[in-house]
């Protein structure tokens, strides 16, 4: 699967980066690491992953806002929401935009791992 | 779809193959009955046939006398013969039809098919027959022949007709009844193989009736067992249990604890939304709904989205019959229900986690108690002994006063309870500036808290009895950490910790600095302590601990009332940051001065004004009436505050009044000074001997 990561912070897109090549993972290519949601669309447009972790509170444009614009030019595209938010209703807001699921900051590897794992099954 | 299949057969296959059987069955008896009736048709034909031999044998012996008569008497014989050869060669060609099988002529002149008679007793009838035929057809030959019958030839064919008639007569009848018995007995086993074809059609019938019957009495069974231990689960479970349909409504089962835990009645049908509507806050409802929507959507990944049920712990009130409001707390989950690849309904199950959840809150308070005490340990740890029994010393002797006068109000009752309340006040206001100033968090904390309940007696029109013994739980509590202290304290004096040998003045400074910042933190301001105190190492043990308690009141009310927040200082072209500075001098002679001064916003008598009003305890009128001087001295009235919010360290109007009475104790006069914007200064000048005389000026 083709893999877009999205997050305003380096230390998660790199960590989800990471876990992407582990062995528990199902065969996985990263085709772009966007730090908020405008770039995150670009680059979406340009490489049409299949499977995007996407932040929600972002600069410029946040994770909401890019959740249903790339839903719109993709409906078959699988979005995991990841983030710390506390406020329920805003993630759940997030998914009916069209993500699938949802991964609370922080996360342990095997979360992080078993989620991306149930999203694609 | 094959697997659909042989699911389909695996269920119905027995009435699906009793079913086939019926058909063979049915269809067999059909083939049998057209084979057979065939065949009686052709029997039909034969008994007929063969019944038109015995005609013709009789024909053909009348036909030869009627020849035989016109012969002698001389009449023409044509007739006769033709008749004669007609005859013979019907009964010649039947016959041999009956031997060999073939075509015969029929009664109507057309040629039908004859089979070969299969029978022992027929062939022999037939043998018989033919041993009569051959010399028969031997003796007529000539007679047939020539029309000009020699009367020899004529006589011997009618003497062996005369002789063989009834013979040949008897055989043909023989071939009748031995055709008809033959096609009798035909008849017969074609009634055997039709009733044999329909008892086992009938019985396979019964048996597919019986295994029908049978099957539905299983599922029947089946269901009535599962309609039972559904019910059970429904009656026994503790949860509530219900199933949600697409349409957001109650399934029709739902388990009997649900009304119990849900606190209210449940209809089988109902909307579940209005009723969860009534139950939690609006922002919770709304989320709870979009949740279920995307449940009820495929798009999610139910194990995705587990995390975000708003309610997985939601706070219900409930008002009970007497109108009194009860809160639980309820865990809802959902879970989807999928046939056939469809969403068709959530099972919702609902525990009452009141318990649970007060337990956690109970460990979580358990766990900060331990944490106060641990805190209480490090700080007493750090604290200098001496200090830290002077000030214990000072609480015991306030905290038992208090006790006193509370007890004594409540067994005469005549004394005057609002005085009494105002002295515990401001007892209770001095232990906690000193607490705070020793850092000792886990008094001030109790004392800000006594505070507040005190305010709340003081500020009551008629003040009771009762009101003190109120007060007189929260006293109880202070005590009993005051022991709890006091008995670490002892514990560590026994270990042998001493103190450590800064002089008095720099750990006045240090206790001061701290006090300086926890206030300035908590009220976002910047304040930078500057000393002088070389005077307070020269002071008595006893007047210096008082100057230090007022030094620590006033700089409470310095950083609350004088300093201004950033923004303000800002505004007025100030630095940002406050500065009070503290000083402690000996002038000479036994007499010393402290001053405390601070660059805040000075005292402006207007604002006093406001605030005097604003207060309720003075009229607009009586204001106006005070000078500013006047106005100014108020602020060492109990019950006098600017502060415009409640906390540890400012807003209960009490403070300047506290300082007063010390001064007073300390016999020292005090000397107040202050500009707009710009400084308030407090100079408090007293004698290193303690004396008598006092006052304020």
């Amino acid at each position: 699967m083709k893999l877009l990561i999205v997050d305003d912070s380096n230390i998660i897109r790199s960590r989800i980066a990471r876990l992407a090549g582990d062995s528990r993972m199902p065969p996985c290519q990263i085709v772009g690491l966007a730090k908020n949601g405008s770039e995150a669309l670009g680059l979406f447009t340009q490489s049409k992953p299949d499977v995007v972790t996407m932040d929600l509170t972002m600069p410029e444009m946040d994770g909401i806002q890019c959740i249903e614009a790339i839903v719109a030019l993709d409906p078959n595209v699988l979005i995991l929401v990841v983030s710390a938010l506390s406020d329920k209703a805003t993630a759940i807001r997030a998914l009916m935009k069209g993500a699938q699921g949802f991964l609370y900051k922080p996360f342990t590897d095997e979360q992080l791992i078993g989620a991306l794992k149930e999203l694609v099954a | 779809m094959a697997q659909d299949s042989q699911r389909f057969l695996g269920k119905y296959r027995e009435i699906v193959l009793a079913v086939g059987f019926f058909l063979v069955f049915d269809l067999a008896v059909l083939v049998l009955n057209f084979y057979t009736s065939y065949q009686i048709a052709e029997d039909a034909v034969s008994i007929n046939l063969a019944g038109r031999q015995r005609m013709l044998s009789q024909r053909m012996t009348k036909a030869l006398l009627t020849l035989e008569a016109d012969s002698t008497q001389g009449r023409p014989t044509e007739t006769a013969r033709a008749e004669l050869k007609k005859t013979v060669g019907l009964f010649d060609g039947t016959l041999g039809g009956f031997r060999s099988g073939g075509t015969a002529v029929g009664g109507d002149e057309k040629p039908v098919a004859l089979n070969a008679v299969k029978t022992d007793r027929g062939r022999q009838v037939l043998d018989d027959a033919y041993s009569i035929w051959v010399p028969y057809q031997q003796v007529l030959e000539p007679v047939l022949a020539s029309p000009a019958v020699e009367p020899e030839k004529l006589a011997a064919a009618v003497q062996y007709a005369r002789a063989n008639n009834l013979k040949l007569l008897g055989l043909m009848n023989d071939l009748t009844t031995d055709i008809e018995q033959e096609a009798s007995a035909k008849a017969q086993k074609l009634r055997l193989v039709q009733t044999l074809g329909i008892v086992l059609a009938l019985l396979n019938f019964g048996f597919i009736l019986f295994r029908f019957i049978r099957k539905l009495q299983e599922s029947d069974r089946q269901i009535e067992q599962a309609q039972k231990e559904t019910q059970e689960i429904l009656t026994t479970a503790k949860e509530g249990l219900f199933l949600l349909d697409s349409q957001r409504r109650l399934g029709s089962q739902f388990s009997s604890s649900l009304p119990h835990v849900l606190r209210r009645e449940i209809v089988a049908g109902a909307e579940f939304f209005p009723i969860l509507q009534q139950m939690v806050p609006a922002a919770t409802f709304d989320a709870a709904r979009d949740y279920i929507d995307l449940l009820f959507g495929n798009r999610v990944k139910e194990g995705l989205v587990a995390s975000l049920n708003p309610l997985s712990e939601v706070e219900v009130k409930v008002v009970d019959e007497l109108g009194s409001s009860r809160s639980h707390f309820l865990a809802f989950q959902f879970n989807r229900v999928v046939a056939d690849q469809q969403i068709t309904h959530l099972l919702v199950t609902v525990q009452d986690v009141t318990e649970r959840v007060n337990l956690t809150a109970q460990l979580a308070e358990a766990k900060g108690q331990a944490k106060i005490e641990l805190e209480i340990l490090l700080r007493l740890l750090s604290t200098d002994q001496a200090v830290l029994a002077r000030f214990l010393g000072t609480m015991e002797q306030s905290l038992k006063h208090i006790n006193a006068q509370f007890k004594s109000a409540a067994e005469t009752g005549g004394e005057d309870l609002r005085q009494i309340v105002n002295h515990a006040f401001r007892a209770i206001h001095a232990l906690k500036g000193e607490s705070a100033a020793l850092g000792l968090e886990m008094f001030e904390t109790l004392a800000h808290e006594f505070e507040k309940d005190l305010v709340g007696v003081r500020e009551k029109k008629v003040i009771e009895g009762d009101d003190l013994v109120k007060l007189t739980v929260r006293l109880n509590e202070f005590f009993e950490r005051y022991t709890m202290v006091k008995n670490i304290i002892d514990r560590i004096a026994h270990t042998g910790q001493t103190s450590g040998s800064a002089s008095v003045a720099a750990q006045f400074l240090d206790s001061m600095r701290k006090l300086a910042d926890r206030i300035a933190t908590s009220q976002e301001k910047q304040v930078q302590l500057s000393a002088e105190l070389a005077g307070l190492d020269k002071l008595p043990e006893e007047v210096s601990g008082k100057v230090r308690n007022i030094a620590f009141q006033m700089l409470r009310n310095a950083i609350t009332h004088g300093i201004e927040p950033p923004q303000e200082r800002a505004s007025a072209a100030k630095p940002a940051g406050g500065t009070v500075f503290i000083a402690c001098k000996e002038l000479g002679g036994g007499q010393f001065e402290f001053v405390l001064r601070d660059d805040g916003r000075g005292l402006v008598p207007e604002r006093l004004r406001a605030a005097m009003v604003k207060s309720g305890r003075y009229s607009e009128a009586q204001v106006r009436a005070l000078d500013d001087q006047q106005v100014v001295m108020k602020i060492f009235e109990p019950g006098f505050s600017t502060a415009t919010r409640v906390d540890m360290d400012a807003g209960h109007g009490m403070g300047m009044d506290v300082v007063r009475d010390k001064i007073r104790a300390l016999g020292g006069h005090l000397h107040l000074t202050s500009r707009p914007n710009q400084f308030t200064e407090f100079t408090i000048r007293f004698a290193s001997e303690l004396a008598t005389a006092h006052g304020v000026a």
